[in-house]
């Protein structure tokens, strides 16, 4: 009988898992889903050092959700992985990731495009903020055509940012959305990059409406909602207070670090000033 | 300044909200096997008791949060996952869309 009960229970828990799993995503339809190619000079000292990264533009009635692919993808594995990690003894509940193996994410963060407004949003610690940036409207639309991956574009240019951009749209994707916080064009952006080099994203893949129909935002909504609003300076700040004060913050997080775990995060804090003065980031300016 | 006080106490909070106090764990345990195991046949909601966490870079934590949903024990597990063990590197090796 106590083998039936404990079976039931067992039952019960996983149910609620897996209902845990499924509130984690948008339930939008999804109207345009398109893949962007990032390549960056991040580093101002090593000019030959090109980063790159997938991007995935989800296009809903209302909204564009702009993310890296890489995200995506572990927060994917971050939830089936939390489901399988859970073990229970007597009354207290195990969760062991050790041996499992996540994603590498460098880009954490979800941007939302409306027609009005872009959404930066991050986590910083265990809360979210986000801040908020007006869509572009100085853009100079040039009387230039290109045919960039047989979709016939228009070229359109802006300073965003202390820099200087090229951007390519196609009307016959009458999307006014496009890559990171760039939008407001009158078709979607298939290709922008900036004067010096250091910049550019490329359209790369774009899903058929008849794959699409029926599908909806796939995005951890855990990313963007119940966040709290800040400036742009108060998000970078907040971030940098949190880095620093990682290990005093650890307890209140209930975690226990060993000496050697105290020692790398000392380490990650010194190498991270270092790298502040290497940065060569894509908005120069706020 | 002051912003940045404010939300600097936001973060502390948060994170304060996932420690537990450890007497009430003590307490718990004195309440009799029998009370526990009549609760936990009654309780249609994620199993109560204290959660222990430990990442894939093998840092350790713990909590005792009863009125947690199983969503709120994920986020707490992701945040810990996410602060301790992303293997993120310097900015300069980063995508450079980061403010």
């Amino acid at each position: 009988m106590n083998f039936i009960k404990k079976n039931i229970l067992s039952l019960i828990f996983l149910f609620f898992i897996s209902i845990s799993y499924s509130q984690n995503y948008a339930g939008d339809s999804l109207r345009g889903n398109f893949t962007y190619l990032l390549q960056s000079k991040p580093n101002k000292l090593d000019q030959d050092f090109v980063y790159k990264e997938l991007f995935s533009l989800q296009i809903s009635d209302q909204h564009a959700f702009f993310i890296s692919e890489k995200l995506l993808e572990y927060d994917s594995v971050f939830a089936k992985e939390f489901n399988t990690s859970i073990t229970k003894s007597g009354g207290d509940n195990i969760i062991d990731f050790r041996g499992k193996s996540f994603p590498k994410i460098q880009s954490d963060f979800v941007i939302i495009q409306t027609n009005d407004i872009i959404k930066y949003y991050s986590y910083v610690g265990i809360s979210v903020l986000h801040y908020n940036t007006p869509v572009i409207k100085n853009w100079k639309l040039v009387n230039e055509t290109q045919i960039i991956n047989t979709l016939k574009c228009k070229k359109a240019e802006v300073n965003f940012k202390g820099r200087d951009w090229v951007a390519w749209y196609a009307t016959e994707i009458p999307f006014p959305y496009g890559p990171f916080k760039f939008s407001g064009l009158p078709g979607l952006i298939v290709k922008i990059s900036d004067n010096t080099g250091d910049y550019s994203f490329e359209l790369i893949k774009s899903t058929s409406n008849f794959v699409m129909k029926g599908k909806i935002i796939k995005i951890n909504k855990s990313r963007y909602v119940n966040s709290t609003l800040v400036t742009k300076q108060e998000l970078k700040k907040a971030n940098e207070v949190f880095r620093e004060n990682l290990i005093n913050s650890s307890e209140s997080m209930g975690v226990v670090l060993t000496p050697e775990q105290k020692e790398n995060l000392h380490q990650r804090k010194k190498q991270s000033e270092i790298e502040k003065k290497k940065y060569n980031p894509l908005e120069l300016e706020d | 300044m002051k912003k940045i006080t404010l939300l600097t106490a936001i973060l502390v909070t948060g994170a304060v909200s996932a420690h537990t106090a450890i007497s009430k764990t003590e307490k718990a345990k004195k309440i009799s096997s029998k009370t526990i195991k009549i609760e936990k046949i009654k309780s249609v909601t994620p199993p109560e008791g204290t959660w222990y966490a430990t990442t894939s870079c093998g840092v350790s934590a713990q909590t005792t949060q009863p009125n947690w949903t199983i969503w709120q024990v994920q986020e707490w597990a992701a945040a810990i996952e996410r602060n301790y063990c992303s293997g993120k590197t310097g900015l300069s090796n980063s995508s450079g869309l980061q403010p």
